[in-house]
């Protein structure tokens, strides 16, 4: 599959020589995401409707080896990378793939299956060139950022001016551009400053058409304060959940919001192994507590109470079984901890993180929190008072990022099966459900035995909503894992829909009909009041050449 | 069959009216927008019957103009542009649901703030709700609108607290917007303990698209609202001032750093027409007060209420000193704060507290950056004294989304019965709009004679709502003539 010359050369004209490949070597390394082993068929056949059909595209006879058979990093190889530097690029790119009939992708960092081209034949556009932060605005509380620019660098910034954002547990080297408008990310920071869905002002949006819409107070060249109106607000056409991940255009700048952060402006550490990154210092008026109780009910009643009385930075959990291959620094140390402590852990408890504005705040803060643990029997798990542990989970939590090697290293492939949101009645009932999901597939030994239990989350608005994750390792080069992790998945989701629990990661029901060329929203919508309908419409009424890649996002036709 | 013939099997004929002096009433209010007859009204009872209607109105390609708040009305939104059938939601009046442990409340678009208020108060929550809003003003209503309420640190969007709805769009289908979708009934949601709280749609958020829309992309027959904790202990305070500027720069870092609760900065023309019962005492209270206050209340929640509201005195007091601000708990020129606490906690009594004045008044709103809010007021002041408005101009700022952007009002008082007054109201209204418009104030929600100037401005977002218009109502039979539909 080759892109016609006059096509290619278009392109080539707008970002310059230097800015464009199709250098297979090349083109392989945006192919290349984790997660793409699972959606691949069985067989390695793929059906036609993988290819996105154009008279500018030129079969070359390897068409075959495109195909990505269950088992394989590789998805779809783009027909050509182009890297735009800025919106006027963007749009220039984006209106040659609407005259040439051929899709298009745009990728920032990229992280899992969702971030590459869905079928063969697309441009995948890499915003790594636009990854300037414009503007940090302290009296109104946000930063102009451009899509390259990833979490960590946008934290260091804003910290020394006492701001800080929702790093997503995806970590600090994601584009925080991306998981506002474009796909989701839940964070241990959503428990004061909400998920990233809601922290968004104005917007500059290159549409699949082409034609650049700016949202809000930017439309009207009023500046970026304002991301809603005149009038309804275009921000429920950009996004709901989870972004619409490549099929509703290209985002190009957006001002994102910030929040106050109590603590240093900067924080020293010591080493840079994940595992051992340890705080020179720890931060005045900030302490960690990681509880733990006698019953689920109790810690529930803990978390809430807390919120309630709107105390902490942040409030999270991790399941016992990912909190023992964090702990190791290497394979041998996580596996003798998962072997020799882990079951040691406690089953219901959470982590929680205060970080005060002020001395008197932090002694009041303190002072709720003994009585709350008082009151639902929390009691201190020893192993946060070991001073390695608790510095590095600290300076975790103060970041509010992940250590994101712990669901690789075991295996080298993780999915999170067990995603869903709710609140404070369905949260216990919905982890529970999917601890005894994956626990069938561990016994089978298809997927890592972390007991079920590599949940992580947090809750969102202090405990007016959760999230909960629970992450699933297995081997990738395993068609058999694989296959198991498909299974899982659709296991779950099944009985999560049938529980009437509420799924969280819509785009795993696309990874699971896509092979079957189904749309996944044509599953789940009959659930749930035929929305596939309004999201199909608007996928036609602002992609009427469907030029940007539908497949994580909606089809046109109803499959 | 007539249309009222119709409509009165759907709903019921004794819910069906087209005596002239109903539809008087609908046909104007205090805006500026020019007034029109509609056909009938149609009060319907159920989601069921508001679905016909729509279905009907498809068929016919009648104008529907949903109502949910009773008169007065001030911003147009609810005048029929091309005639129809106004459609008034006042039956929908259910308190469906309260949740204490959930925080959340679902109810019908005819419910008001002040029996929803008594409703959360038994269970130990509270709905955070605009400054003093009218007594007729419906619940449903002030969220579709964006209307921003008093509590910054619980604004955690400009949808809030808005969170999920059931809505029969344009089109005359029904659907429910974020989790309310399903799996499952609502019935069946709730057995499982899902309480519809949370907004998002897989990926879509339908319910920004019916914020905002004036009632044209559908009529929402019940939302879910986000609740709080009714506080245990409380202490108002009030920040006088000759200077707005030390009062934002006081207001902004207390929404930063979160400290209080409600919150909020009027001149002392608007605060005057707030806490004076008649004109007399408005305009003594206007010579009395200080130009500019800034309130605040702390609050204490169900653990140590008392050490909460203690310590954020104390760290507030500190605040204020390095801006050379004292903080009051007790009264500034006789206004105590207590009764301004009071006084925000409620709806308004009648008359609605804009209107108390001169029995009319036209709001300019819009939202702001902080550092551009005292140029706009400037601003203002210039175009008043430049159409020789003599009345004494109102001034509201509210921090928004937790400080991500102002609120900003400006309310123009005049006597209905007098034409000169309303005109020269008119003319400082649409210059001072332009003016205002010129310098970066972002009219979000721009009514009647706005509109057309705001969306003006932005080629590419009309368009793109006419795409959004097409595939909710695409016969536009939904009130019609509003905003660019």
């Amino acid at each position: 599959m080759r892109l016609k010359e006059e096509a290619y050369r278009v392109l080539e004209s707008i970002v310059g020589e230097e800015n464009i490949s199709r250098d297979p070597a090349v083109l392989d390394g945006y192919a290349w995401q984790f997660g793409c082993e699972l959606y691949g068929p069985e067989d390695g056949a793929y059906a036609e409707k993988a290819f996105a059909p154009s008279a500018y595209l030129e079969e070359t006879g390897d068409e075959a080896s495109l195909a990505s058979p269950r088992g394989s990093r590789f998805g779809f190889r783009p027909v050509a990378v182009v890297l735009p530097a800025d919106t006027a690029e963007v749009q220039a790119i984006v209106k040659a793939c609407n005259r040439y009939g051929i899709k298009f992708k745009a990728h920032s960092t990229g992280w899992g299956p969702w971030s590459g081209c869905g079928t063969a034949g697309m441009v995948q556009m890499d915003l790594r060139r636009m990854n300037r932060i414009l503007e940090i605005n302290e009296e109104d509380m946000y930063a102009v950022i451009e899509p390259y620019v990833v979490w960590s660098t946008l934290q260091a910034e804003t910290m020394k001016r006492g701001l800080n954002c929702v790093t997503i547990g995806a970590g600090g080297n994601c584009s925080a551009l991306a998981s506002i408008t474009s796909f989701n990310g839940i964070g241990y920071n959503n428990y004061s400053m909400g998920l990233n869905e809601r922290n968004v002002l104005g917007v500059e949006w290159v549409l699949p058409d082409g034609e650049v819409l700016r949202l809000g107070s930017l439309g009207s060249g009023a500046g970026w304060f304002s991301g809603d109106g005149p009038g309804p607000s275009l921000r429920g056409v950009m996004r709901g959940e989870y972004g619409a991940a490549g099929g509703l255009g290209v985002f190009t700048r957006i001002a994102a919001k910030l929040y106050q952060w109590g603590g240093p402006t900067e924080m020293p550490v010591e080493n840079i192994d994940p595992a051992a990154t340890l705080l020179k210092e720890f931060p005045e008026n900030c302490a960690l507590y990681y509880p733990f109780f006698e019953t689920a009910e109790d810690r529930d009643r803990a978390l809430w109470m807390l919120g309630e009385n709107e105390v902490g930075y942040s409030a999270s959990f991790m399941g016992r079984g990912l909190l023992a291959w964090g702990l190791g620094g290497s394979n041998r140390e996580a596996s003798d901890t998962v072997e020799s402590v882990a079951q040691t852990f406690p089953r219901y408890a959470f982590i929680l993180v205060l970080v005060c504005n002020s001395a008197r705040e932090f002694a009041y803060q303190q002072k709720v929190v003994e009585r709350i643990l008082e009151e639902t029997g929390g009691q201190n798990f020893a192993l946060i008072e070991v001073p390695e542990v608790r510095s590095m989970v600290a300076l975790l939590l103060f970041k509010g990022g992940n250590k994101v090697n712990i669901v690789f290293q075991r295996s080298g492939a993780f999915f999170d099966p067990g995603l869903f949101t709710g609140s404070r009645r369905t949260f216990t009932a919905a982890e529970k459900l999917s601890i005894d999901v994956i626990n069938k597939y561990i016994e089978k030994g298809l997927v890592v035995d972390d007991y079920g239990e590599g949940s992580w989350g947090s809750l969102f608005d202090y405990g007016h909503l959760t999230a909960c994750e629970n992450e699933t390792m297995y081997k990738s080069t395993d068609p058999a894992a694989c296959g198991a992790v498909i299974e899982l998945l659709e296991d779950l989701d099944g009985q999560m829909t049938e529980h009437l629990f509420r799924l969280g990661h819509i785009l795993h029901q696309q990874l699971t009909d896509g092979p079957r060329g189904k749309c996944g929203h044509d599953t789940m919508g009959p659930l749930c009041d035929g929305y596939q309908v309004w999201q199909r419409r608007i996928k036609r009424a602002f992609d009427p050449n469907t030029a940007a890649d539908p497949t994580m996002y909606i089809l046109p036709e109803e499959t | 069959m007539s249309v009222k013939e119709d409509l009165g099997r759907m709903a019921g004929a004794e819910n069906v009216s087209d005596d002239p002096m109903t539809l008087e009433e609908y046909s104007r209010d205090f805006s500026f927008a020019p007034p029109h007859m509609p056909a009938c009204v149609v009060k319907p009872r159920d989601a069921g019957e508001v679905q016909g209607i729509v279905k009907l109105a498809n068929e016919l390609k009648l104008p529907l103009i949903p109502v949910s708040s009773g008169a007065p009305h001030l911003r147009g939104d609810t005048v029929p542009a091309m005639g129809g059938v106004v459609v008034d939601l006042s039956l929908l009046d259910r308190i469906i649901k309260v949740d204490r442990p959930d925080r959340v409340a679902m109810i019908e678009p005819g419910v008001r703030y002040a029996r929803l208020q008594e409703e959360l108060r038994e269970h130990g929550l509270r709905l955070p709700m605009p400054l003093s809003p009218r007594s007729s003003k419906s619940v449903v209503g002030s969220c579709l609108e964006r209307e921003p309420h008093i509590i910054p640190k619980y604004h955690l969007d400009v949808s809030e607290p808005l969170l999920c709805t059931e809505v029969v769009f344009g089109s005359g289908d029904l659907f429910h917007t974020g989790e309310a979708a399903g799996p499952g009934s609502i019935e069946e949601q709730w057995e499982v303990g899902r309480r519809q709280k949370s907004p998002m749609g897989f990926q879509t958020d339908i319910y920004r698209v019916l914020q905002g829309s004036q009632g044209t992309m559908g009529i929402v027959t019940w939302a879910t609202l986000r609740c709080e904790v009714l506080p245990a202990v409380e202490k108002p305070f009030l920040v006088p001032s000759q200077r707005i500027d030390n009062l934002l720069d006081l207001a902004y870092r207390l929404v930063r750093l979160r400290l209080g609760d409600e919150l909020f900065i009027l001149d002392n023309h608007a605060l005057a027409s707030l806490v004076g019962d008649t004109p007399q005492e408005i305009e003594r209270l206007s010579d009395d007060l200080p130009r500019w206050m800034l309130f605040f209340n702390l609050a204490g929640y169900e653990i140590f209420p008392q050490e909460r509201v203690d310590y954020q005195e104390k760290d507030i007091s500190d605040i204020a000193k390095v801006l050379g601000l004292a903080i009051n708990p007790e009264a500034v020129s006789g206004l105590g704060a207590q009764r301004l606490l009071d006084i925000t906690r409620k709806p308004c009594e009648d008359p609605y507290w804009k209107l108390r004045y001169r029995g009319g008044c036209q709001e300019l709103f819009f939202i702001s950056s902080l550092a551009d809010i005292p140029g706009h007021i400037g601003t203002f002041r210039e175009c008043a004294a430049r159409a020789r408005f003599t009345a004494p101009a109102g001034t509201y700022v509210q921090p928004i989304n937790q400080g991500h952007g102002y609120h900003v009002e400006f309310q123009l008082p005049y006597d209905p019965a007098s034409r000169g007054e309303k005109e020269r109201a008119r003319e400082v209204y649409l210059s001072a709009a332009d003016a205002l418009m010129n310098r970066g104030a972002f009219f979000s929600r721009p009514y009647d004679l706005l509109a057309e100037k705001m969306l003006n401005r932005d080629g590419q977002s009309m368009a793109a709502l006419k795409k959004v218009k097409g595939i909710f109502d695409p016969n536009h039979v939904m009130n019609p003539g509003k905003l660019c539909f």
